[in-house]
């Protein structure tokens, strides 16, 4: 199966709000970053949370965002980075 | 949340529905308690109960989560860990059918009898 993003693509962490059970970080909802590498395929947990147990494959990729974008005002070094694990449906191109 | 843009939440009760309880990532807090602490034999109960769960397939980790984060932020700081995974799985086996309220409420009033004539 090819997944929708390669590494070194350039994406945007989606800025969305609904309530409900999710697992990507309010804080680095609208940021933008890379693709760091492309992981496995995992039951979306926004179902698994009301009881979905199969068929809800999502594609997980770790994603690599500047620590002085995310932080204005950041004291650390330029070249600091976070990486989290992302699902496919909360990216868009950048 | 410093530097968190803000993308038109700033209404408190948007914010509130938006941003669960237990998303507290880049926001402000104290110090990290990091002292050992020895499980409880209800907290051992607790975790063996909710493993038995999960592997029955009858109260996944992601429904165990979204039960404790549906309690609200006063509930969830005002319990211990384990009493949050409690809550929570009697609340999601409820939504389930799988346990009702009644069976519950008589079953706390039986072991509640059962302990107290424990202790005299």
């Amino acid at each position: 199966m090819t997944s929708r993003y390669a590494v070194g693509d350039r994406v945007r962490i989606c800025a969305r709000y609904a309530p409900g059970h999710v697992r990507t970080p309010f804080y680095v909802r609208g940021a933008t970053g890379h693709i760091e590498r492309v992981l496995d395929k995992f039951l979306d947990p926004e179902r698994e949370a009301f009881g979905i147990n199969a068929g809800t494959e999502t594609q997980l990729y770790r994603v690599r965002l500047n620590q002085s974008a995310l932080w204005p005002g950041y004291t650390g070094e330029p070249i600091d980075t976070l990486e989290l694990e992302i699902f496919e449906h909360w990216l868009e191109p950048a | 949340m410093p530097g968190t843009p803000d993308h038109g939440l700033s209404r408190e009760p948007a914010r509130l529905i938006a941003h669960q309880p237990h998303d507290v990532g880049g926001q402000p807090d104290g110090p990290v308690n990091m002292a050992e602490h020895e499980l409880s034999p209800f907290e051992k109960h607790c975790h063996a109960l909710l493993d038995v769960l999960a592997a029955h397939k009858l109260v996944n980790t992601e429904e165990k989560r979204r039960g404790v984060e549906d309690m609200g932020e006063v509930i969830i700081g005002s319990l211990t860990y384990y009493q949050r995974w409690a809550a929570s799985a009697a609340k999601v086996l409820n939504e389930k059918g799988l346990v009702t309220t009644q069976e519950l409420g008589r079953k706390m009033v039986d072991v509640r009898a059962q302990l107290a004539a424990e202790e005299q």
